[in-house]
């Protein structure tokens, strides 16, 4: 139970490091942060292959994680592309007026 | 400044004593677990967490009514209606919250009658008020309501994020209601009283924090109104689409059907989705501004926000919200620890935020860029790390030796109560909270300091 539920934990806390490194890197246009944000999101991978291995939980739980842990390879790109699109038709509106 | 701010910092101010007031309850609930007989039997342990968690609710819930009515004059171009209105209601709410804590700390208890509902304590964790207060607590919030939906209407122009905050009063209200006991039935009773609790922390309060926080960031950072509106609706679609079914994981041991296991853990597991796009953005708009604004502790504050609502709320909560491991950590020091640091980073650390924007326009500061708020900010952040850590631990030892192994017995309760893990943990947590009430104390004084002495030299100057 207890890890289980670490490795629960540490599936977010790398997804959190995946979207925090993925961020700074193309802030920075730092290919290291990149390759790092990925990094993690290998490491996140390979503790949800120690869930489906390890742990107790029921097939369709691990069957979920693994699904989110595919969405999750999307969110911080996704969302950085999305910031980026609507910042610049902020500006471009601004430039207008 | 608008008469509307002038009450606003009236509620800063009342949301900081019950800051302070939590931080008390907390310091005498921590001591317990550590000296077993410390100030027994006049001020009990129940005693202290009903004022501890209370106080919690009253100087949140005063911080974001206090935000709501420093905003608005600016939102919509003019004075909130009803101003004096919602002054009265203020002074109301002190003084019946004052005379609530009163009766908790020199009556305590009263008989199993209605008298004492009426007059003592309703019964209900959380909402322990007495049936008299929480009616009060309920006009205060139509007066509240009312005070911005007349506003809007005198105004004759709305934006998205008033929206938003407008829709997410309803509820806010209506799920207050819940508040009253009216079931004898205790699992039908705890499965609204939850509705309340759950739909408040993990729905309501969320939009309303999403509205006051998309405001403060266009002051902060000048992020062009248009984004901050479309991820406002972005990201309270997203939390409420993964909130409002999560309530399920509130429904698990409580004698509700079976389906409630799969509802709660899939929507549970969702809730950290939106979180994480929160941190890129988070990441985003501070990143363009290279960290630079004209109020340093506030942006800190909402980083600090950002960051400790994913960790919190996303990491604490998904290592324990699966019904396999809720078995075990569901009532658990575990839950302890997720809850200081979810209510900490989604909720405490936005509210200090704005009211140190706040107090930069009331003060006519035009920066707040001076080294004082750093300690209090490591401080609090430290303790309350702290904290969460000492009760993370505490609290999987008492899963396992408790439950896991002992098959919650009272035998097992003892044992698991008696491990070193757990004693040496709420020893931790103690020591941690200390740390903490001094970041409060230091924050009170860099609250009442800050800006100040640069407006006195400002005056001078010319002289």
């Amino acid at each position: 139970m207890l890890v289980t539920a670490s490795l629960l934990g540490l599936f977010v806390l790398l997804a959190f490091g995946y979207g925090v490194l993925y961020g700074l890197g193309q802030l920075r246009s730092g290919r290291a942060l990149i390759v790092a944000s990925y990094a993690s999101y290998g490491l996140q991978c390979l503790v949800v292959v120690a869930v489906l291995a390890f742990t107790p939980l029921l097939g369709w739980w691990k069957a979920f994680l693994a699904l989110s842990c595919a969405i999750y390879l999307a969110i911080p790109p996704v969302t950085w592309r999305s910031l980026v699109a609507l910042h610049r038709m902020g500006r471009s509106r601004n430039d207008h007026y | 400044m608008y008469q509307s701010q002038r009450l606003a910092l009236k509620y800063f101010t009342a949301a900081i004593v019950g800051f302070g007031i939590m931080v008390i309850g907390g310091l005498i609930a921590a001591t317990d677990f550590v000296h077993p007989q410390f100030l027994f039997p006049h001020f009990t342990f129940n005693l202290a967490k009903i004022i501890h968690i209370d106080a919690l609710i009253l100087w949140l819930l005063m911080g974001f009514i206090g935000a709501i009515y420093w905003f608005l004059p600016g939102e919509l171009g003019r004075e909130t209606v009803g101003v004096k209105l919602g002054e009265v209601m203020f002074w109301i709410l002190c003084a019946a919250v004052a005379v609530v804590f009163l009766v908790f700390i020199f009556v305590q208890y009263g008989g199993s009658d209605e008298a004492a509902m009426w007059l003592v304590n309703q019964g209900r964790k959380y909402v322990e008020a007495p049936r008299w207060a929480a009616i009060g607590i309920v006009l205060v919030m139509l007066v509240f309501s009312y005070n911005i939906v007349a506003t809007v209407i005198k105004a004759r122009r709305i934006t998205g994020v008033i929206a938003v905050m407008m829709l997410g009063l309803v509820p806010l209200v209506v799920l207050y209601l819940d508040a009253f006991p009216a079931v004898a039935n205790m699992s039908e009773d705890l499965y609204w009283w939850w509705w309340l609790v759950h739909m408040w922390v993990e729905a309501t309060w969320e939009v309303l924090i999403g509205c006051i926080t998309a405001l403060a960031l266009m002051q902060l950072l000048n992020t062009p109104r248009r984004i901050v509106e479309i991820w406002l609706y972005v990201e309270v679609g997203l939390v409420l689409g993964t909130g409002i079914l999560g309530l399920g994981h509130h429904y698990f041991w409580i004698g509700t059907p079976k389906y409630w296991l799969a509802i709660g853990g899939l929507f549970s597991a969702f809730e950290p989705l939106p979180l994480l796009g929160m941190v890129i953005h988070a990441v985003y708009d501070a990143g363009t501004q290279h960290m630079k604004t004209t109020n340093q502790p506030s942006l800190y504050w909402l980083m600090a926000a950002a960051f400790g609502n994913f960790i919190g709320g996303g990491m604490w909560g998904f290592m324990m919200t699966l019904p396999q491991i809720n078995l075990y950590s569901h009532g658990t020091q575990w839950t302890v620890s997720h809850g200081h640091f979810a209510f900490w980073g989604a909720y405490a650390c936005s509210v200090i935020s704005i009211i140190y924007l706040a107090l930069q326009h009331a003060r006519g500061a035009a920066t707040f860029d001076g080294g004082g708020w750093k300690w209090p900010f490591a401080l609090l952040n430290v303790g309350l790390l702290g904290m969460v850590g000492s009760l993370l631990v505490a609290g999987m030892a008492q899963a396992f030796y408790e439950r896991a192994i002992g098959g919650s017995t009272l035998e097992a309760f003892i044992a698991g109560q008696s491990s070193s893990w757990f004693v040496e943990g709420m020893v931790a947590r103690l020591g941690f909270g200390l740390i903490f009430a001094t970041g409060y104390v230091w924050l009170v004084v860099d609250l009442l300091r800050v800006g100040r002495r640069k407006r006195a030299i400002a005056v001078l100057a010319p002289a």
